[in-house]
This record gives C-alpha cells, sequence and structure tokens, in this order.
C-alpha cells in the first residue's frame, strides 16, 4: 500500500458573501497548482465536495482551466464533505487507483438566504422545528446542568478562537471578542448566544494528496496522512447521551489506532465548533482531559496555542467561518500549514501532529450523521 | 417500569402517542416506518405509547426559521417507554423547562408531511403536587 502524504493547500479567504460558487472553487484550484507549482497534467483524479453546490460542481469548477478529462467525484456528506473528499482521495491513493489527487471543496451558503440551515422537512425533528442551533443548545444545556456549569464556561470559546481567528488572513472574522460581548450578543437558541455559533460563509479551500512517492518526484513538501476515517452515526431511538457523541467517538479510537497515537501524541487539533459546547466535548471526546473536565481545561488555557494542545488554532468554524462543504479541507490545509512551520503569528512551536475532526449534519435518531477524522505528521 | 405518580382518581395518561410496533422485535418507532429500524421486519403494526416520559434536555429558540413564530420551546423527552423523542412546548419565560423534569407528551397534529407533531405539557404528578 502506498503512503499518502498532503502536498499542498490553498484556501481562498472565507467571507460573508460572494458572487459566484464556481469561481470561488476555481481560485482555490489555480491557488494550489501556483504555489506548488504542479502542472494540471500532473494530476490523476479531482474529487470536489460540496453541500448545496448543485450538480457537477467538480467539472464546473475545472473546466474553467481546462483541466476535465480526467476522473473527477462529487461528493457530499453535510459538513463533513470536504474531509469525506479528501478521505476518498487517501484511499485512491493507498489503493495505487491514482497517484496525485486534487480536493477542492467549495460553498456559497450566502446563495441560501442566511440564518439557520434549511434540514429535511421530512425529517420527524425537523417537522417540530429542529435547526442544528438547537440541537447543539440542547447538549449544552444538558452538559450546564449535569457538570454544575455557567453558560459563561462554555462561551469562552468563541474568546479563544475569535483570538487565534485574528491571527489568520483567511478567516472570516479576523477581530477578537471580549466574554461579555459573547454573552451580550443576540440569543439564538438558549444557552447559545450569536458568537456562539459559526458564521454561515461562502468560500473554498484545496489540497493536493499525493503517494510519497509522486511528492518526492514532483519536489513537494509533503505531510504524512497518518490515519483518514470516514463514519457515520449508528440509529437508535433510545435515550442516548449527547454529551458523548458515539460517531465522534468510534470515528477517533480508528484514527488514533491506524496513526499508531494516543491524545497525548497530539500538537494541534481543528475540531468542529460548529458552537460553542461542541468544542468543549470534543476535548473530552479526543482524550485531551478527563470527562466533565473540558470547561476547566479551557479556562486553565490549557487548549490555547501555546497550551498543552493547540485546538483550532486557525480559529475554528467560530472565527474562519463554515462554508459547510469546505471546512473539512481548510482544516486539512491548516494543518499542513502548521506542520510545514508556515502558520504566521498563529504558529502552534514545534507541531510534528496534528489531528483534524469534522461531523455532518442532522438527522433525527443519529448524534450526527457522518463524521471525518484525519491525522497527520511529519 | 413506569414510575408515573398520578393521584388516586386522576386518569391514566392516555396512550397518546401514534406509531408503529414491530411484530417481530417489538421496537416502537414513531412516526410508523415501512420497515423495523432493528430487524427490518415488515411487520410492523400501528400501536400507541403512553406520553409519560422526563426531559433529558431543553431549548428556547429565539432566532430561527421564518416560518414559526418566535421564540418557541423544543425539548428531548425521555419516554417511560425508553424511547427519545422530540417535541415542542409553549414558551413560559418564567419557568424554562429543565433536565429531570417530569413531563407528559401528547399528539398535537400532524405536519404537512404527515408527520405527528408532539407537545410538551406538564405532567399529572407535578399538577398534584
Amino acid at each position: 500500500m502506498a503512503v499518502a502524504v498532503i502536498a499542498g493547500a490553498h484556501t481562498v479567504p472565507f467571507v460573508k458573501e460572494s458572487t459566484h460558487q464556481v469561481d470561488l472553487g476555481a481560485s482555490a484550484v489555480r491557488g494550489l497548482l501556483e504555489s506548488t507549482k504542479v502542472t494540471r497534467d500532473a494530476v490523476d483524479a479531482v474529487v470536489s465536495a460540496s453541500v448545496a453546490g448543485g450538480s457537477l460542481l467538480g467539472q464546473r469548477i475545472l473546466s474553467r482551466m481546462s483541466m476535465t478529462g480526467i476522473p473527477v467525484y462529487n461528493v457530499e456528506n453535510a459538513c463533513a464533505s470536504g474531509a469525506t473528499a479528501a478521505n476518498l482521495a487517501v484511499g485512491m491513493v493507498r489503493s495505487g487507483q491514482a497517484r496525485t489527487v486534487l480536493v477542492v471543496a467549495t460553498e456559497r451558503l450566502s446563495a441560501l438566504g442566511g440564518g439557520a440551515l434549511p434540514l429535511d422537512p421530512t425529517d420527524i425533528e425537523a417537522a417540530h422545528g429542529a435547526i442544528m442551533p438547537a440541537s447543539y443548545a440542547m447538549r449544552a444545556a444538558r452538559y450546564l446542568w449535569e457538570n454544575g456549569l455557567k453558560p459563561a464556561d462554555i462561551a469562552m470559546v468563541s474568546v479563544k478562537n475569535r483570538e487565534n481567528g485574528s491571527l489568520n488572513p483567511v478567516a472570516r472574522f479576523q477581530k477578537p471578542v471580549t466574554l461579555d460581548e459573547v454573552l451580550a450578543s443576540t440569543p439564538i437558541c438558549d444557552p447559545l448566544t450569536l458568537l456562539q455559533c459559526s458564521p454561515n460563509s461562502d468560500g473554498s479551500s484545496a489540497i493536493l494528496v499525493c503517494s510519497e512517492a509522486a511528492a518526492r518526484e514532483l519536489g513537494l513538501d509533503a505531510v504524512e496522512v497518518k490515519s483518514s476515517v470516514v463514519t457515520s452515526g449508528v440509529f437508535m431511538n433510545a435515550p442516548r447521551d449527547l454529551t458523548w457523541p458515539d460517531v465522534t467517538l468510534r470515528a477517533v479510537k480508528e484514527a488514533y489506532e491506524e496513526a499508531g497515537i494516543g491524545p497525548g501524541d497530539v500538537d494541534l487539533a481543528e475540531v468542529h465548533d460548529a458552537f460553542s459546547i461542541a468544542e468543549i466535548l470534543y476535548y473530552e471526546i479526543l482524550g485531551f482531559c478527563d470527562r466533565g473536565q473540558g470547561a476547566r481545561f479551557l479556562a486553565e488555557g490549557r487548549s490555547r496555542i501555546d497550551g498543552d494542545v493547540a485546538v483550532n488554532p486557525s480559529g475554528g468554524l467560530i472565527s474562519r467561518g463554515h462554508p459547510v462543504g469546505a471546512t473539512g479541507v481548510a482544516q486539512l490545509a491548516e494543518a499542513y500549514e502548521q506542520l510545514k512551520g508556515r502558520a504566521g503569528q498563529r504558529q502552534v512551536p514545534g507541531a510534528s501532529v496534528a489531528l483534524t475532526h469534522v461531523t455532518g449534519g442532522g438527522i433525527s435518531g443519529v448524534d450526527n450523521g457522518a463524521c471525518a477524522v484525519h491525522v497527520l505528521a511529519v | 417500569m413506569n414510575d408515573r405518580a398520578l393521584p388516586a382518581g386522576e386518569p391514566a395518561a392516555e396512550a397518546a402517542l401514534h406509531g408503529g410496533r414491530c411484530s417481530q422485535c417489538g421496537l416502537f418507532s414513531i412516526p410508523k416506518p415501512v420497515c423495523c429500524p432493528a430487524c427490518m421486519s415488515q411487520e410492523v403494526t400501528t400501536d400507541a405509547l403512553a406520553g409519560d416520559g422526563t426531559i433529558y434536555s431543553a431549548t428556547i429558540v429565539r432566532s430561527g426559521p421564518r416560518n414559526r413564530k418566535l421564540p418557541y420551546g423544543l425539548a428531548y423527552v425521555d419516554l417511560d417507554a425508553e424511547i427519545r423523542v422530540m417535541a415542542a412546548y409553549a414558551v413560559d419565560e418564567a419557568q424554562p423547562l429543565e433536565p429531570g423534569q417530569r413531563v407528559l407528551v401528547s399528539q398535537v397534529g400532524e405536519s404537512e408531511a404527515g408527520l405527528p407533531l408532539l407537545s410538551v405539557g406538564a405532567h399529572p404528578s407535578a399538577a398534584a403536587s
């Protein structure tokens, strides 16, 4: 089996509103090829991800650069779409099906008109008015109740991530916020306020996944893909513990095993902070701290860029923005830049192992529809 | 075990939540599914459950879909039959729902897609105390 590496990354700055999704994707692909000096004919296949991009988005992007004529796959897996595309590319490289695969993930959520993303009206929870902020708000309410905590204890996630995002030139929000500002922002779903919700955004990110040999031949700087996992949520209509989401637990366990590492080896993690509470839960699920200790882990600064493990040094979804299908690839791009020591002011000192994690979707009976975890290392 | 503590003389909570029960493995589902999600049997018969349950978690949606009147409440309720359902509730700012509260879930209508709409109400045992 070939060793898969990531050998280049380019993220178009995430914004509130852009003009055209094909332009976004084309800018990411062109930027990737320009930064790596890889020529179009060296790309064996392309995997394109998007949630609301419509039919043949990959071909529509690639035809702008005369890059069609090769296998192109268009994939969707809610917020895990981009990371799912990367997982498919890794599989293609490891199996020998391709040596160099370009992954591009693109979303233009401004086309949907803002607000909470619409869910399937034939889903019984959506029929009751369930929206993603409500789903996470109920996790938050339960977590606060079980652990005797206050809303401010989880709202601190936004303060940390907005500070990190202020150091990230591709982040949508580049201004830090105070705890008071987070708590006083518009109430969305109790106890979550607006600044604890990742903002709908437009954006695109691209990475190059190659075999180790191909990267060497092309003269590229590479980081190894130690593990690449995609899984889906298990259906159950019995009571379940929403503060301990099993879909992430299974994906993380598998990713650690595949990489032969444990939580103590991780220098930085880009996790799915779609809402403040999510990052707290993921500290615990990823094993960075004990169960119930997530808020304390945050308060003690142990998830800061200079902490035990830098969580969301990019600013995460809360500060970088969340163009849903593009997020997973943007996380991998951040991990690549960090491991190559090119992350500028937000550089995690001595980073050699990075983990990325996304979950996707809200459907009844599963805690998330999809989850993808990658471990990269130099 | 059903632990509802009804005062003497009160009627039992009605078996008010309609769905389907698998004739093979006994799993109850809301709404009635085309096949049992656990064992895939197609022998699923129409059945109903009592709405007695306990709040797992609840929230008040203050910003959300444009086609709904805001704010509105949403809760996950763990029924005594060990099934979790989502149900809506009318917001009472003075008395927000909290985990652990006993409630009674009832079916109040159907969505445009024909799905049962559930609502959280006070549990008879709370009214007696």
